[in-house]
């Protein structure tokens, strides 16, 4: 079989040994989790970085564990399996669960990692091709091209390539963060900001970062939550839509309300005003239907995956207005506080 | 039909345990010491001029062994029915993907840099994607020599021109008279997608040439005798100089009857005197290989008010690519396009069209799938008008034993009445609607079974086992079992003592390759009359020994049994081992059959692509489907087949071609779908191109009803085709009836769905 | 440069001196002749490539050989103990799972991984467990059955008897 392109390969035993490897490698070195997104990757010749760095060994960045006071630690190694079946992660935020459960294919989340999920890279129809492929015609922005061939027009110079993670989307949703780690120090971000929104380079981490811990915060205790993912097969496929939603109900009426919407443009995008719409109101079919009209507002696919755009975000439109009728009745179901 | 002792028995298939061990060698798994890799140039571009073609800084490239181009290779061309294509493309490319030139190096990676250094010059040509564009008068024409291209049918009738290049005409009764008399005509206008057939072996072939100078060739292939012919006209090789070994198939589906990566490892072998190994790569198969032809059909029925169907035109315009390598498929669209009905007055206009793009084959269905999407939707949609019942519609107008085709052909062991009738049973039909937004649909199929020429030999040995010899491949549908049970069958054995030899062209004799559900019916018949060949010579041998005449005689368990008195009996082995080196010799039995003798009558069918086929199998399918009316996304529960295949074999084996068909057409209905936009295929891959996973399969029922075709063994006939062409208007039939969309053109996608609903924005 | 890496492949050890490049796959196939585990699309989608690393089912071909420094990988061919098939390997021959093979080393090692930790999968377990590896042959049906159907074997193994209707010659005691 053709070989990938070579590389050489380390395997640091902590965190602060990657840190050190990238101080000195940049942007030469990739990292690896899993390899479910990097291989293929650099099998179709997107990616001939001189180093790859895998965080197996790092024993620090697996496992789920809940800290009174802190929130949900997720370590970033963590496979999307160990995720969904996390006991902590099924009794306090099962839509993080579920939504990790959405993923690939069962071989694809033993091997795939919540880290890698968060900084799966954007795709396009224009730009995971082969070079085969790509030697029929130009070049894309994100393959050192000059246009965006998915932006209208395809004249636009930034890349729209698509963000088609599921469990991040949730996990955006879930209002966490993010905590980076280089030789000279740590920074913890929220998720929403690690993501740029440009496609070429979707994520706010540096070449010499390391992602070390993704929390989710104890004061999402008792939020509602929910994932649904719009696609063709029940397997293997990245969603054509994801839409995640958190909320609070109380006293029947709902509260702390965010909606993130993947799948459609080049980062997990927060539905703007949907919160303030839904604050301190009931949720009926009424407001359930404009807040839907507002996550549809928010969506704005382009030809990045095949498939309809105006189609893709009606699904947006139909999946908000879901995630919203579920959250409805869990609300009614849990009298107002307790988790899903 | 008799009592069998092992035809309809449960068999486990002979290669099973090499299967599931991992120990069955596949083309992919050969590897030779010595051996050399190859890659193929292809071309960027959907239609171009070749200027200039320089290999030289590949050839000095270090660990390079060979660079061919046209340039080096005699200029032959194959093709089913046209001839048109050769091994590498030849003055100009006409597709992207297409072969320009190959290289033969010491390692893979060697072998692409050096395809990456031949610099080839085009000078880009005006292309044509559309089928129905390339017919127009000023469409640009993909092949100038199209007249002089050697064909294997009868052109007279037709002239070829411009980028049709085969097309056939059926007539019968008169058609204007028809539509005349009718109280209601019908017009509609059906597309249909490209569908790749997703074996999930690649093609593969390490081509050798042994020490007498003799190339031997390791390959995936359904048709072994065929690939020798090719090979022997493309290279000037005499056939007696080729040896084709397939090894097991991965999966073929039509898709390998095909003779793809086979010349050019053939090629480059000849010229390094080195093994050559050749494997399409996934995007390969995608963009070089051939899929399902897509295309356009028009459908004219005239009805009377009760439902009889009078009168039917049809015009196929299917889109081969820009070669046409199984232009048949057009042929078998046009005999299955009047469905398995009785209709008296039928015109049917069927086009092979060229465009500039990836070239469409052989896949199960073989033509059928497209028309019969057409034929089924139009019959629900006069079911509807003339407020029918779906079933009672199908059943008024089903063909019956001793009707004929409208092609003139008379038809033998006819069920499909039969096949209606249980379905509808199984399914406890009352009407389609179920509920809110679920529905069933219904859809009958018909398709061509058995014929064309195969033969077989059957080697007795000593110890009284047998050993078949047969050139009809195992493309992975368990032929292999098959033939096992039917020689057991005729000659007192169990399967175990029976070897099948199979596609090993120094071994086996000739067959013309499996295809049009003649694996089992027409191969397996080859078998059964061989057996019984050597039943004659064992019984006649036997009978001489025994003093007993030889037509009291029968075999059964490993003997020769008096059939007045089973006490008296000789074992196999005792004939055949002393016995046979007493008198008369060896035992070896033979058959050379060819079930496709009978010509089309001119006057009704012009440009047959084929003789009468040997007989038609039948198949009723009802879907059973939820519509989300908000997304437009179909949710198939369940799907119930009732199959016409006459006497059942091996139960299991028909159950998971079944099944497995079944699933093909749920792809084909929902899903699958190969995106061509400007000659470039955009979604080359399983990931993009979406075969249906374990988890997107309905709840499965399925039957089969009594039934005997006197030309195959034991009355046996074929099922890998019918299974899938009825799949995809059963769904869309079943989507109509549960939220009153119509959707004509495949697949079925929640947009079309929506858009059939007149949905639009909220 | 080429790395040294150790491999305990179906309990045998090798060490390897391998390019990091190299994945699990082109080491089983190309450096160990274990042709079992098949090569299809080389980017996730097939599951025609399942092994077990550690007794997680993985796919080879987007496997780092490298990565697999001090881990046991299991395949298709270290399935069989001696000359006894596995139980899912009966199963498949037993319920006609198998048409053109091609799937099968992939299915039966993903079912495996399954059978080991759900020793009892109900069908559509065994569908969910499935559903990253494709096949065009079988409709997937009689897999779903031969997983399922997998435990029965294995006890009527224990009993000394076979399950599944194997054809026997009346008299083949003789």
């Amino acid at each position: 079989m053709q070989p990938l392109p070579k590389f050489e390969y380390r395997e640091p035993g902590s965190v602060a040994e990657a840190a050190r490897l990238l101080a000195e490698l940049g942007s030469r070195a990739k990292l690896i989790g899993g390899g479910t997104d990097l291989v293929p990757s650099m099998r179709q010749g997107l990616y001939t970085p001189a180093y790859v760095i895998s965080l197996q060994r790092i024993a620090d960045l697996r496992g789920v564990a809940w800290e009174d006071g802190v929130g949900l630690r997720i370590g970033p190694m963590t496979t999307l399996r160990e995720m969904e079946a996390s006991a902590e992660a099924r009794a306090r935020f099962p839509f993080l669960a579920a939504a990790a459960r959405e993923v690939g294919s069962p071989q694809l989340r033993e091997m795939g990692t919540v880290g890698g999920n968060l900084c799966l890279d954007t795709r396009c129809r224009h730009f995971n091709q082969s070079e085969d492929w790509q030697d029929c015609v130009e070049a894309c922005v994100k393959r050192g091209g000059e246009f965006c061939k998915a932006s209208p027009n395809g004249r636009a110079r930034k890349c729209f390539a698509v963000f088609s993670a599921d469990l991040a989307t949730a996990l955006v949703a879930a209002n966490a963060r993010v905590t980076l780690q280089s030789a000279g120090g740590a920074r913890t971000i929220e998720l929403a900001d690690y993501y740029t929104g440009d496609g070429a380079s979707p994520t706010a981490g540096r070449p010499d970062e390391v992602l070390t811990e993704v929390l989710v915060p104890s004061a999402m205790q008792g939020v509602l939550g929910t994932y649904l993912k719009y696609r063709m097969r029940q397997a293997i496929d990245y969603p054509i839509a994801g839409v995640a939603l958190t909320l609070r109900p109380r006293d029947g009426r709902v509260h702390d309300a965010r909606m993130v919407v993947g799948g459609i443009s080049s980062r997990p995008v927060i539905v703007k005003g949907l919160g303030a719409l839904l604050e301190g109101k009931v949720l009926d079919e009424t407001l359930a239907e404009s807040a839907a009209k507002l996550a549809r507002k928010s969506a704005t696919p382009l030809a990045n995956t095949a498939g309809d755009r105006a189609h893709r975000k009606q699904m947006v439109y139909e999946f908000a207005r879901r995630a919203l009728a579920e959250a409805a009745h869990a609300a009614a179901g849990a009298g107002g506080g307790e988790a899903r | 039909m008799g009592a069998y002792t092992v035809i309809g028995k449960k068999t486990p298939k002979s290669d099973a345990v090499a299967k599931v061990t991992g120990e069955a060698r596949y083309a992919t798994d050969v590897y030779l010491r010595g051996m050399l890799w190859a890659r193929v140039l292809r071309s960027p571009l959907p239609h171009a001029r070749i200027v200039r073609i320089d290999t030289s800084k590949a050839r000095a490239l270090k660990g390079v062994h060979a660079v061919l181009t046209a340039a080096d290779v005699p200029d032959a061309r194959y093709g089913a029915l046209v001839l048109d294509m050769g091994m590498f493309a030849r003055g100009k490319v006409r597709y992207i993907g297409e072969a320009v030139a190959a290289v033969a190096a010491v390692d893979e990676p060697t072998a692409a840099r050096a395809v990456d250094l031949i610099e080839v010059e085009y000078d880009p040509l005006p292309a044509v994607f559309d089928p129905l564009e390339a017919l127009a008068p000023n469409a640009p024409i993909l092949h100038e020599a199209l007249a002089g291209y050697t064909t294997l049918f009868d052109r007279t009738a037709r002239a070829m021109q411009g980028n049709v290049n085969y097309q056939a005409e059926i007539a019968c009764g008169d058609v204007e008279a028809g539509f005349a008399a009718s109280d209601f005509v019908f017009e509609d206008t059906y597309q249909v997608q490209k569908q790749h057939p997703s074996y999930m072996e690649p093609n593969s072939t390490v081509a050798d040439v042994d020490a007498e100078g003799r190339l031997v060739i390791y390959n995936t292939t359904q048709r072994p005798h065929i690939n020798q012919a090719i090979l022997s006209s493309l290279l000037g090789v005499p056939i007696a100089k080729i040896r084709v070994v397939p090894c097991h198939v991965g999966g073929g589906f039509g898709g390998k009857n095909r003779t793809l990566t086979e010349p050019t490892a053939a090629a480059l072998a000849l010229k390094t005197r080195r093994p050559v190994r050749l494997t399409f790569s996934h995007e390969e198969e995608f963009t070089s290989a051939t899929t399902r032809h897509g295309g356009v059909i028009k459908l004219k029925t005239g009805v009377k008010k009760d439902g009889t169907l009078v009168a039917s035109q049809a015009t196929l315009y299917y889109d081969c690519g820009a070669y046409a390598p199984t232009p048949n498929a057009v042929w078998l669209g046009a005999i299955s396009s009047t469905g398995p009905y009785r209709i008296p007055n039928v015109r049917v206009e069927a086009f092979s069209i060229y465009t500039n793009k990836m070239m469409s084959g052989a896949f199960r269905g073989y033509g059928a799938p497209q028309s019969t999407f057409a034929r089924e939707s139009q019959m629900d949609r006069i079911a509807r008008e003339l407020g029918l019942d779906p079933f009672e519609l199908r059943l008024k107008n089903c063909l019956v034993e001793g009707d004929s085709l409208h092609t003139g052909q008379p038809l033998h062991s006819v069920q499909v009445r039969e096949t209606l009738l249980k379905a509808r049973a199984m399914v406890g039909w009352k009407g389609p609607r179920l509920g809110p937004n679920r529905a069933l649909g219904v859809a009958c199929g018909i398709f061509a079974c058995g014929g064309f020429a195969t033969s077989s030999i059957v080697k007795m040995n000593m110890d009284g086992t047998a050993t078949v010899a047969t050139g009809a491949m195992d493309m992975g549908q368990g032929l292999r079992t098959v033939m096992r049970q039917i020689a057991a069958e005729v000659l007192g054995l169990a399967p175990d003592d029976v070897t099948v030899v199979i596609g090993d062209t120094d071994l086996t004799p000739f067959d013309v390759g499996i295809f049009g559900d003649r694996g089992t019916h027409t191969g397996g018949q080859a078998v059964k009359l061989a057996a019984e060949d050597a039943r004659d010579q064992i019984l006649a041998a036997a009978a001489a020994g025994m003093g007993v005449p030889a037509g009291r005689l029968e075999l059964r368990e490993r003997k020769v049994v008096d059939r007045t008195a089973p006490e008296r009996f000789l074992h196999l082995r005792d004939v055949l081992g002393g016995g046979q080196y007493k008198k008369g010799g060896p035992i070896i039995g033979k058959a050379s059959i060819n079930l496709t003798e009978t010509a089309f009558d001119p006057g009704i069918v012009r440009g047959a692509a084929t003789k009468m086929f040997s007989t038609y199998t039948f198949a009723t399918h009802v879907a059973e489907v939820e519509v989300d009316p908000r997304t437009g996304v179909t949710k198939v529960d369940k799907i119930t087949a009732v199959h016409d295949c006459g006497t059942v074999i091996n139960p299991d084996g028909l159950r998971g071609q079944i099944i497995g068909g079944m699933a093909t057409g749920l792809g084909y209905a929902l899903y699958e779908d190969v995106i061509i936009e400007q000659g470039q295929v955009q979604n080359p891959s399983f990931l993009e191109c979406r075969p249906p996973t374990a988890v997107d399969m309905p709840a499965i029922e399925f039957a089969t009803v009594e039934g005997y075709d006197a030309k195959g063994p034991f009355g046996a006939k074929g099922v890998g085709n019918v299974s899938v062409i009825n799949i995809a208007p059963a769904i869309a039939n079943a989507v109509e009836h549960a939220v009153g969309a119509r959707v004509t053109s495949l697949p079925v996608t929640p947009l079309k769905v929506l858009q059939a609903l007149g949905a639009g924005e909220v | 440069m080429k790395q040294v890496v150790q491999l305990n492949v179906n309990d045998a050890e090798h060490e390897l001196a391998l390019d990091p490049s190299r994945t699990l796959l082109e080491v089983l196939r190309e450096s160990l002749g274990l042709t079992g585990t098949k090569e299809v699309c080389l980017l996730g989608s097939c599951g025609a490539c399942t092994v077990l690393v550690d007794d997680r089912p993985v796919l080879a071909c987007l496997t780092l050989a490298s990565a697999c420094q001090g881990k046991r990988v299991l395949t298709i061919e270290g399935l069989r103990q001696g000359e006894a098939l596995h139980p899912l390997q009966q199963a498949f021959i037993d319920k006609g799972a198998v048409q053109c093979g091609f799937c099968t080393p992939g299915m039966i090692m993903a079912g495996k991984a399954l059978l080991d930790r759900n020793p009892h999968p109900t069908p559509d377990e065994a569908r969910a467990a499935i559903a990253g590896n494709l096949c065009r042959c079988t409709g997937y049906e009689q897999i779903v059955e031969a997983i399922v159907a997998a435990p029965a074997v294995d006890e009527a193994a224990r009993v000394g008897a076979r399950e599944g209707g194997h054809y026997l010659m009346p008299d083949m005691a003789e």
